[in-house]
């Protein structure tokens, strides 16, 4: 039922000078708005695109690439031509998303390109089009995913570089690109960033669960995931590349700073009040011969072993809580 | 309980120089709290603490004129502090735009700050000895119509 509505939409956009895309899953439709898909100049050349029946809680991702299998996610895809179509609010220092309703939805598209394993496309050979996809917001669900032939005319292709390398290390070890890691809550990494091209890497935050400051990222949530793009200009010689670094969040580890273990009869001592993400401690002891606890004052009476147990709460989705043991050998 | 509740509202209204609260939590588990919130010299630096703020999300702070729910408190002094010398508005982002960092004060572990504003008892011809001032939070301009950050704590002036 809905393939013949597809397909009775389509023959009608044809009749009108339109085209609407093929979905054969997906609910977003779509129809090239003032520019014709087929005949495009390979230098380049800027198509704009309507969307109804947008995801209602998450973007898109449209780029040029080739046609993928039936079934299967596009994975030679132009890099530098993809455009995020969303409601949700900027992310800082990357271009706003395009609103679905309110923006000209226009993507540029060229006839060769190197796509991001540095594979050169033509596509007067190869069968290009546009592949749309759900955003980061959604990843691994493919309900979104369409293509849509496009056609070049017979000419001249920009000349194509083959996109830099970017090659990223933390604390000595590999990371790999599109591959998620691990990352806890402020704890901070530092990437350490190589590129063939020599050229200066920008970082990028695409998800505000993460903060970029130069090349060291803090998780700002200990549930949800980043992802990190790591963006060289490239030089004359390679073209511009841009990977994707992408994390799992944990749940970050609260500390309170130095324990004492060594106290005076008599004498008041004072423990840290709260934990390194500003959470009050809690002290008890059970040794209250010995110690006695008020606050975060602990005041020691006779010679022994003061035992004490140090808590502080866990918070949903940021940290665990805090447990410490602590043994005051007081002396006289 | 609702006519002692009116009786409250009425006190508090009818005083001048009524006690407001000094802290108060918001929808998303945070609290804010200042350091002074009744007869407060104009001109003086109030203390502003937060603690569970989320991180991810950008605020400014200042002192404006009391709205109602839902409605963006435009009457501030201040405004959007994006240069951060005015002192009368601060903005605090974790993840700013390129031109915000440094201005910008990153929060702490925990959703936590300390910072300070300075008020006066006027915002241009409003006087906030006749109309109603809060010291305003709300999520910064890349979230600028999300109303769901808006918490305040009246204030008032000597």
């Amino acid at each position: 039922m809905k393939k013949r509505y597809l397909t009775g939409a389509i023959a009608l956009a044809m009749v009108l000078g339109a085209t609407s895309v093929p979905a054969a899953n997906a609910a977003t439709t779509i129809s090239a708005q003032s520019s014709p898909l087929t005949n495009l100049d390979p230098a380049g050349a800027d198509i704009h695109l309507g969307l109804q029946n947008f995801p209602a809680n998450h973007g898109l991702y449209i780029s040029e690439g080739v046609q993928p299998a039936t079934g299967a996610h596009a994975t030679s895809l132009f890099d530098q031509s993809t455009i995020w179509v969303s409601e949700s609010p900027a992310i800082p220092n990357f271009p706003a998303p395009l609103s679905p309703t309110k923006s000209d939805v226009k993507i540029h598209v060229v006839g060769a390109f190197s796509n991001a394993a540095g594979v050169a496309v033509d596509c007067h050979i190869s069968v290009c089009g546009l592949f749309f996809r759900l955003d980061h917001t959604a990843p691994g669900d493919t309900s979104e995913d369409q293509f849509f032939p496009i056609t070049f005319k017979a000419g001249t292709s920009a000349p194509v570089l083959a996109p830099d390398t970017i090659s990223v290390s933390v604390n000595g070890s590999v990371v790999p690109a599109n591959v998620p890691g691990t990352l806890a809550y402020r704890a901070p990494i530092t990437f350490v960033v190589t590129t063939g091209s020599g050229a200066a890497v920008t970082l990028t935050s695409f998800t505000p669960e993460c903060a970029v400051s130069g090349f060291t990222i803090t998780a700002l949530k200990g549930a949800g995931q980043c992802d990190i793009a790591v963006a060289s200009p490239g030089n004359t010689s390679v073209g511009p590349k841009t990977s994707h670094y992408p994390f799992n969040l944990a749940l970050g580890v609260q500390s309170a700073g130095p324990l004492k273990s060594a106290a005076k009869v008599g004498k008041n001592i004072s423990l840290a009040k709260e934990t390194n993400f500003g959470e009050k401690i809690t002290y008890k002891t059970s040794t209250p011969k010995i110690c006695t606890v008020a606050g975060n004052s602990i005041k020691v009476h006779i010679s022994g072993s003061c035992a004490l147990v140090a808590t502080a709460i866990a918070r949903s989705g940021l940290y665990r809580a805090y447990s410490a043991k602590m043994v005051l050998t007081v002396s006289k | 309980m609702r006519k002692w509740i009116g009786l409250g509202v009425a006190a508090l209204v009818l005083l001048p120089n009524a006690a407001f609260a000094t802290s108060i939590a918001g929808p998303h588990g945070e609290t804010l709290t200042v350091n002074k919130t009744s007869g407060i010299k104009s001109g003086s630096t109030l203390t502003i603490q937060g603690l569970h703020f989320d991180e991810t999300v950008g605020i400014y702070i200042e002192m404006c004129q009391i709205v109602a729910k839902g409605v963006r408190p435009s009457i501030c002094g201040g405004g959007a502090d994006k240069t951060g010398t005015s002192g009368a508005s601060v903005w605090i982002s974790s993840n700013p735009p390129n031109y915000g960092i440094g201005l910008a004060l990153p929060y702490k572990p925990g959703g936590r700050f300390t910072t300070a504003i300075k008020v006066s008892s006027k915002i241009g011809k409003l006087d906030c000895h006749k109309a109603k001032c809060a010291i305003y939070v709300r999520a910064d301009h890349t979230r600028g119509d999300d109303r769901s950050y808006d918490i305040y704590l009246p204030i008032s002036f000597k």
